[in-house]
């Protein structure tokens, strides 16, 4: 469709810089999306040891007690809680509700992920 | 001032691949994009190819992508940006030259939703003009400002990834007819915009509306479309 650059064009779409909170709205919703994709196949990987029966399983299980695992599951809880609220931004904005107030949305979106994130974390690690 | 200048270049009978050429130009900070890539044109590099008609942001021609950002040249100031300016053509549509795209896929999606006035009953009996109340008038008002630049809908990421989609500037044309109470083809051009490739593409990214020159609030007209493919009501 266009000989304009390609590698130019991918970059662009994640461009943060020059844009509106509108679109760094999108970019984010975007990024969480490809990442909750790629937990969900993670996820289903994780369920088909109990395929191999409950040894197998609890295995696998003693792997998610590690640090790195934790931060892994952080980053999933505060995209899962982004997405949904900003989800539901997108649903308001797209019926031309709350346009006026759209970067208010995206910024309450991000800090409510932000503080989510922050409990489960300080439950994960202290609990 | 002294302005690094950065130029998107592309010649199809040369060069196999774009490239940018870098100009020093001087400018005063009052000085408009149009007017540097007028003088580079006149004494650098006589090649440099760019649209430009009325130089006075009515016709739309001049719409550049500059530090990033879709513009018209004609209404971009240099103090506005700085010392280093970036010019590339508008993305999502085939380079034909420099800063010139091929416009012609934007038109085709303009045209799609009937961007003309459509009233078949019979005039009013005096035969001269069909009123419209300022209130009525008033609606698309908004919508009526737009001059087919294609700075909206060149700056939407669901146009970059298809342009069957028939992106901002088309849905903008809708709105001005859809909402106004003298046509009367709303419900034939709800149904053309609500085929998969049009309202449903719009994710409100809002790049169309920080892109417009003329600064229609366009993910809110897309918005009232979408409500109305829903409602039915036009009010």
């Amino acid at each position: 469709m266009n000989n304009q650059p390609s590698s130019r064009k991918l970059l662009t779409w994640f461009n943060p810089l020059g844009r509106n909170p509108g679109a760094w709205a999108f970019i984010l919703n975007r990024l969480t999306g490809l990442g909750l994709t790629f937990y969900l196949f993670l996820h289903l990987i994780v369920l088909g040891r109990l395929a191999q029966g409950p040894q197998a399983y609890e295995e696998f299980l003693e792997l998610t007690k590690s640090p790195l695992v934790k931060l892994g599951e952080l980053l999933v809880i505060g995209a899962v809680i982004y997405h949904a609220l900003n989800g539901l931004r997108v649903v308001l904005t797209s019926f031309g509700l709350g346009i006026r107030q759209q970067t208010q949305m995206f910024y309450l979106s991000v800090l409510l992920a932000l503080v989510g994130t922050l409990v489960f974390a300080i439950r994960m690690f202290a609990g | 001032m002294e302005v690094t200048l950065k130029i998107f270049r592309f010649n199809p009978e040369v060069d196999k691949r774009w490239h940018y050429e870098t100009y020093r130009v001087n400018a005063e900070p009052t000085d408009r994009v149009l007017d540097l890539l007028e003088y580079v044109k006149g004494y650098i590099d006589g090649t440099l190819s760019f649209r430009r008609s009325c130089a006075h942001g009515v016709c739309g021609s001049d719409a550049v992508r500059i530090n990033g950002m879709n513009r018209l040249a004609c209404k971009t100031l240099v103090r506005d940006l700085g010392d280093k300016i970036t010019v590339e053509p508008i993305m999502g549509l085939k380079v034909i030259k420099d800063l010139i795209v091929d416009m012609e896929p934007f038109f085709e999606n303009y045209k799609k939703v009937l961007p003309w006035f459509i009233n078949n009953s019979p005039l009013p009996a005096d035969g001269k003009e069909r009123l419209q109340s300022p209130e009525a008038r008033e609606r698309f008002d908004d919508t009526t400002k737009c001059i087919l630049c294609a700075c909206c809908t060149t700056s939407c990421p669901s146009f970059w990834g298809s342009d069957d989609y028939l992106g901002p500037a088309a849905l903008v044309a809708a709105h001005r007819f859809i909402f106004d109470d003298r046509d009367e083809a709303a419900a034939e051009r709800l149904q053309i915009i609500s085929e998969t490739s049009g309202l449903a593409r719009c994710h409100t990214a809002f790049n169309c509306t920080m892109a417009c020159p003329r600064e229609i609030q366009i993910t809110k007209a897309i918005g009232e479309l979408k409500l109305a493919t829903i409602t039915g009501r036009l009010d």
